[in-house]
């Protein structure tokens, strides 16, 4: 991490997707990895190619459903919008996140020391 | 269920392939335009931008690949396209593919025919409600040591278990019963069955007409009623609800139709009952607990197993063994499944067919195998290229078994339709044989069986070898084209032939040991001449001929009639003739002048009832005393004709003719029988049974009013004409009279072993087929060893070695792989042949002479199979062989 960038962790690529389609509606992949890169300031480093296995799974899936149509630019495009399954789904993921993220702070922060208080 | 469905949408993707891609297509070509047209935006030289844009994206390929891994199953994909080069590949040696495929089919194909016949005839439940709930009960009788089950039970027996036991819902008595009725078109014999009336709430089947017995209806005098079956109403009273109410002629006495059974309704199970009257128990049956004679049926309360049922009645047996010292002591009681007492003489045949056509499959698997591992040989370097570019094992295995599972597959296929063809053919073989009302016919159940063989077929036949030629370091056979690396091959082929050998060899003895028995039957002793002798059954009506002398009188007139008929030499007649009947009639008896055996181990002895005559017209030898005269009357003194072996077991080194007997029955007052004759033995209860003791009864002195005779008539004429004759005759004096079952004496005896002979002769076809894939299967494998070591060969030659000599060395192989098959076939061989003891005649399950016969033989097929390779070895030219390299 050279350049400061993080990889995008396994299995949060879903949550993010799930989130920006939540936050922006219907929208196409490029749109979606635009919106990760964003919103995470440019932090985040992913290879745009690693989006598309992961919306056919969540297709799939059923928390996510496509729909071809035209683009801002008069383009051809499948666009990418958030089922009910997938909104409740999302819930989950987040709370599940959450709990995930209190537990390996709680590891980061020094236990303490016997007989200190 | 989300994991199905995730499954499902993947599967189903597969066929939306084309279309897929193109939309990932338009998809990645979108996004990259978009990131390029940004890029552009931010100031980038086009060029730039456009690279920029793919590094973003990281490699589309790799993308579309790992997008193509989640789409749909790759896996599947691959298979297809194995499948596909399996198929290709087996199209290039059709020669290959029909050997395997035909002996596949075979296998496959007889295996399912056996099968179907065995899942109708055996594994099938009864056709009654909860069936499994039905036991047949019997008495035991413990004789002379000995338990033997399957004896009558008393009447007073049947009432105290009836009061006693806690384990069954009801239990009923019935009796085998033959009825004449009378009808418009004279008498009909049919098959009928005394029932009590329990019998049809046991078997929990309702009429589809009218009633069944009321409780009451089995007392003599309230007995004349009677049930049909759905098959003689329909007809002879052509399906007419009318006719309950009606009245009928049965054994001469009107019966009133109460009611109609429905279809498929069969009691005894699988028996051609036509027709059921109540069971009726006269004062004296009541207590008369020596004469044991009603069958019995029951069913067990929910939750009794028969074990326990079994526990529950030998305590009642005991208890009434105290009660009745006189009659009871040595009697047991033996509880049994119904079905597996209905289906046991199917089971027997059946399952010995199953084991033979298993076999025929498993050496066609064993060939096939073999070819398999050929072709895998032959295949080594291309299978070693696949491994050098990255595929696992499991891969080779793979396109290796897929091969076997598209000729399996093809096999299967046509096995199913052979299988039926098969099955047509057995079943019209076996027509006569069948029991009555079970429906032999391929179902689905069939066509689950046909692909779970044709599935076990491919294993053996593919994956086994594909696991083993996987197995072999490829990399060295990649480098060499030697044959060093067929070593573990090479044994593995050695043992197909050995397996091949003693399969064949199991069928051989089989087969030989089937038909040794018949062909010793036709010099078998049976201790008459069955030749030139006609006999048919004779059924009087038994309400006609309450009294002995009524029946006597008829037998006297007719016999007087047909000895006047010219060309009939003699004639006589017998109450069961000898080998067709293989009930016992026992009874116990004793010796005047002896003291009192202790119970059951009185001298007993078969009790038949013979007119003056039988002897000489059966060609039964006179041993000692006289032949039954007709001076053997009531009025004249009481005798009885012993069988030699009744004469030497309970007369030995003394001259029994002129000794008296008496029986031990409370049926009858009996009286001292004088001995006046002794007679050659004969195979009384059937070819297969050791001939028992007999006591000869004059019927003009017999005790048992009797309705039921065979008549035995000595004559050079024509069996149809003489029958028809004898026909007329008989109706002339009673039109209610019905003769049946007309048949030479000689086709009493073959029918008697209808089992062995149809064994035999499938067996005769199985074993020839098994042969022929053994002959095909050596020589196989010993081609295929001759040409991997040409090599050798030539090297042998070429230091000297002469023709002769390789050809002793090719034939010592294939010699010592017959000899190891032989050894181990004979090992598998004793515990077949012990399958089949109930079918050989004459002939121990080890019979030297046979195994030596059949060994012998499998060696020189194997050997003559194996010397076509030898001799080609032998033609090598040590140069060209050389070369080859």
């Amino acid at each position: 991490m050279a350049d400061g960038k993080t990889d995008v962790l396994q299995g949060t690529l879903d949550l993010l997707v799930l989130k920006t389609l939540e936050a922006l509606g219907a929208q196409h992949g490029w749109g979606i990895a635009r919106r990760i890169e964003q919103v995470s300031d440019d932090a985040l480093r992913m290879n745009h190619g690693t989006l598309y296995p992961a919306l056919v799974r969540l297709e799939q899936r059923g928390w996510i459903r496509s729909q071809w149509g035209v683009s801002d630019n008069n383009r051809r495009a499948r666009f990418y919008s958030l089922t009910a399954k997938g909104r409740k789904q999302l819930g989950a993921q987040e709370e599940r996140w959450e709990r995930m993220a209190a537990i390996v702070a709680r590891f980061r922060r020094p236990f303490p020391e016997e007989g200190t208080l | 269920m989300t994991w199905l469905k995730m499954f499902l949408s993947r599967f189903l993707a597969l066929f939306r392939k084309p279309e897929l891609e193109e939309e990932l297509d338009t998809e990645v070509r979108f996004h990259l335009e978009m990131e390029t047209a940004e890029n552009l935006r931010r100031g980038m030289t086009p060029e730039e931008a456009r690279y920029a844009a793919l590094r973003q994206f990281g490699g589309v390929d790799q993308a579309k690949e790992s997008w193509r891994d989640r789409c749909w199953l790759p896996q599947v994909d691959q298979w297809v396209r194995d499948l596909r080069f399996g198929a290709r590949s087996l199209a290039r040696s059709p020669g290959f593919v029909t050997f395997a495929v035909l002996s596949l089919a075979l296998g496959i194909g007889l295996n399912t025919a056996i099968f179907t016949m065995l899942r109708a005839l055996v594994l099938q439940p009864l056709p009654y409600p909860e069936p499994w709930g039905l036991v047949k009960v019997y008495e035991s009788m413990i004789w002379q040591g000995q338990s033997t089950y399957g004896s009558g039970v008393s009447v007073p027996n049947l009432e105290d278990w009836r009061e006693q036991n806690r384990v069954f819902e009801d239990l009923a008595g019935f009796a085998y019963e033959g009825a004449n009725l009378t009808h418009q078109d004279g008498a009909m014999r049919l098959m009928a069955a005394e029932v009590e009336p329990g019998v049809f709430p046991i078997m929990r089947i309702p009429p589809l007409v009218g009633r069944t017995f009321l409780p009451e209806e089995n007392v003599p005098g309230a007995d004349r009623v009677v049930v049909l079956s759905h098959g003689l109403w329909e007809r002879s009273f052509g399906a007419d609800r009318g006719i309950v109410g009606q009245k009928l002629s049965i054994n001469g006495a009107a019966h009133t139709v109460v009611g109609v059974m429905p279809p498929g309704f069969r009691f005894p199970p699988r028996s051609a009952a036509e027709l059921w009257t109540p069971l009726a128990f006269s004062e004296r049956m009541r207590t008369d607990r020596g004469s044991h004679w009603v069958q019995v049926i029951a069913r067990l309360k929910p939750g009794v197993s028969w074990v326990a049922a079994q526990l529950d009645m030998s305590e009642i047996a005991r208890r009434l063994e105290k009660q009745h010292p006189d009659t009871n002591a040595t009697r047991g009681v033996g509880v049994f499944p119904l079905h597996a007492e209905t289906v046991r003489a199917m089971a027997q045949v059946l399952m010995v067919l199953a084991g033979a056509v298993g076999f025929v499959l498993l050496l066609a698997c064993a060939n096939v195998a073999h070819m398999v591992l050929a072709r895998a040989v032959g295949r080594r370097r291309e299978l070693s290229v696949r491994m050098a570019l990255g595929a696992g094992r499991w891969r080779i295995v793979r396109l290796l078994t897929l091969e076997s599972v598209l000729l399996a597959a093809a096999g299967g296929v046509a096995g199913y339709f052979g299988g039926r063809w098969c099955l047509d053919a057995l079943l019209a073989f076996t027509r006569d044989q069948l029991p009555a009302g079970v429906v032999v016919t391929p179902d689905t159940t069939t066509i689950w069986f046909c692909v779970l063989a044709s599935l076990i077929s491919a294993l053996l036949a593919g994956l086994i070898p594909a696991l083993r030629v996987s197995r072999v370091d490829l990399q060295s056979a990649l480098k060499e084209a030697g044959s060093s690396a067929g070593t573990a091959l090479r044994r593995n082929r050695s043992v197909l032939m050995v397996w091949e050998v003693a399969l064949a060899l199991v069928l051989a003895v089989g087969a030989l040991l089937l038909m040794r028995s018949l062909r010793l039957l036709n010099n078998f002793d049976l201790g008459f001449q069955p030749e030139r002798v006609l006999t048919m059954k004779l059924e009087l009506p038994g309400t006609r001929y309450p009294k002995r002398e009524a029946a006597v009188a008829f037998y006297d007139r007719l016999l007087e009639q047909v000895r006047a008929v010219p060309g009939v030499s003699s004639a006589g007649a017998i109450n069961f003739l000898p080998v067709q009947f293989s009930g016992n009639a026992s009874l116990s008896f004793t010796i005047q002048g002896r003291d009192a055996s202790p119970p059951g181990h009185e001298p007993s002895a078969e009790h038949r009832l013979v007119t003056p005559g039988y002897f000489q017209t059966m060609g039964i030898p006179l041993v000692a005393g006289r032949y039954l005269t007709e001076e053997d009357r009531v009025s004249g003194q009481r005798v009885v004709v012993l069988s030699r072996q009744t004469a030497e077991r309970y007369f030995p080194n003394e001259n029994p003719v002129g000794r008296s007997i008496r029986y031990i029955t409370k049926v009858w007052e009996a009286d001292w029988l004088t001995v006046v004759g002794v007679v050659g033995d004969v195979r009384t209860s059937g070819v297969y049974r050791p001939t028992p003791t007999v006591i000869y009864v004059p019927y003009g002195q017999s005790e048992w009013p009797w309705s039921s005779t065979s008549l035995v008539l000595r004559s050079q004429l024509e069996p149809a004409q003489l029958a028809a004759t004898v026909r007329r005759l008989v109706r002339e004096k009673d039109p209610d009279a019905a003769v049946l079952l007309v048949k030479t004496m000689e086709s009493v005896v073959s029918d008697s072993v209808a089992g062995t002979r149809f064994l035999s002769r499938l067996f005769t076809i199985f074993s020839a087929l098994a042969l022929v894939l053994a002959v095909v299967g050596v020589y196989g494998v010993m081609s295929h060893l001759v040409s991997q070591r040409t090599h050798e060969i030539g090297v042998r030659m070429a230091l000297g070695a002469s023709r002769g000599e390789v050809l002793r060395l090719v034939l010592a192989r294939g010699l010592r792989n017959a000899l190891t098959g032989t050894l181990l076939g004979l090992g598998c061989t004793v515990m077949a042949s012990f399958a089949m003891r109930h079918f050989l005649i004459g002939i121990g399950v080890v019979d030297f002479w046979t195994y030596l016969t059949a060994a012998s033989g499998i060696i020189a097929v194997a050997v003559v199979a194996s010397y076509v390779p030898a001799w080609r070895a032998s033609r090598v030219d040590p140069l060209v062989a050389l070369r080859d390299e």
